[in-house]
């Protein structure tokens, strides 16, 4: 259900809706390795292989939103480590 | 210490993490597997985009019910006086066209524009690249490079990846791209660079003729880039910084022109 808020939010709103929403995904489940797929299709949809790092800054964003998701988890929840 | 078991899951973890870097990587830096899925992410997606037009269309048609008959009726007096008013305008724009392409000919020079009209499926800000995406593609005989331009009234930019049904615009004013352009009635050239929301920002020399409104035209296929808003002159500076926008809002542009063939 959640991935097709997101899904929803890539393809209607503003990037400035979706990506905090994949922060809010990161952070609420384990392992939200979609996160990597809706950033490999943010870059497919919208990017160009001339634009910044090669139209990539999807993906980027996705890894980063992995890692501080999980990291603000483990600060929540203490028994989580990045990669538990 | 970490048992075995957690050992085992922390390696399929890494591995999977590596893994989707692998694809990730392949995906987006190897061109010819990014164009195969960008035409398979815009295939998937048509629909997505067709039922959000559809919705938009049958939001405005809800709220027109729920609007005034008065508001209507003088809306439509100012539409029509509009449209009156434009198509003098259009008539005037022929006649200069008219004589343009006889200077051409007698020039030697002729011009043939073959342009495409197309709708605006992903507007302007709607993405953190400053791209549009438009509903024509290589289907409509578009390439990398052709100029994209609005009613008319300007270039906004050129089409930077194509699939069969659409394509995907680069904008100019990006931040950070730089244009040849050549400024006002004297043609100072200058190199533009975007400042985002279709403002620019060019140095010329001290001297150099240029004033606010003046005009500002891309090198290659001398098509017009904006009006001049501001000339900075500070002192003990050895040129002039020119601020220049285009002359429409790029966030109401709605549908564009791509100029075919303008690549070469």
């Amino acid at each position: 259900m959640f991935d097709l808020l997101l899904l929803g939010a890539i393809i209607y709103a503003p990037w400035w809706v979706a990506a905090p929403l994949a922060l809010v995904g990161a952070f609420l489940f384990l392992s939200y390795f979609e996160i990597f797929a809706f950033g490999i299709y943010v870059d497919l949809l919208y990017g160009t292989s001339t634009a910044l790092l090669h139209g990539s800054l999807g993906v980027i964003g996705a890894t980063l939103f992995f890692f501080v998701g999980r990291f603000i988890r483990g600060l929540v929840r203490p028994s989580y480590t990045l990669l538990s | 210490m970490m048992s075995r078991h957690a050992n085992f899951q922390l390696r399929i973890k890494i591995i999977s993490i590596v893994g989707i870097a692998l694809v990730a990587s392949l995906s987006l830096f190897y061109t010819p597997v990014r164009l195969v899925l960008t035409q398979a992410a815009y295939t998937a997606s048509a629909p997505f985009f067709h039922f959000g037009k559809s919705i938009n269309s049958l939001g405005n048609s809800l709220l027109t019910n729920f609007r005034s008959k008065d508001a209507l009726v003088y809306e439509n007096a100012m539409l029509r006086a509009e449209n009156d008013r434009m198509q003098a305008q259009i008539l005037d724009r022929n006649l200069l066209q008219e004589r343009v392409m006889n200077l051409e000919e007698v020039l030697g020079r002729p011009r043939n524009d073959n342009r495409v009209v197309a709708d605006i499926t992903v507007p302007f800000g709607h993405s953190y690249y400053d791209t549009l995406v438009i509903d024509a593609g290589a289907d409509h005989n578009i390439q990398n490079g052709d100029f994209v331009v609005y009613s008319g009234a300007g270039v906004i930019g050129e089409v930077a990846e194509v699939s069969a049904v659409s394509a995907k615009v680069k904008l100019y004013s990006t931040g950070g791209e730089e244009h040849l352009v050549l400024i006002g009635s004297h043609s100072v050239p200058a190199t533009a660079r975007g400042m985002g929301n279709g403002n620019f920002q060019a140095k010329i020399p001290q001297g150099s003729l240029v004033s606010v409104g003046d005009r500002v035209v891309v090198s290659r296929g001398n098509l017009i880039l904006g009006d001049v808003t501001m000339v900075e002159e500070l002192p003990g500076v050895p040129f002039r910084t020119v601020y220049f926008r285009s002359s429409f809002n790029p966030t109401e542009v709605r549908t564009v022109e791509v100029v075919v063939g303008s690549h070469l």
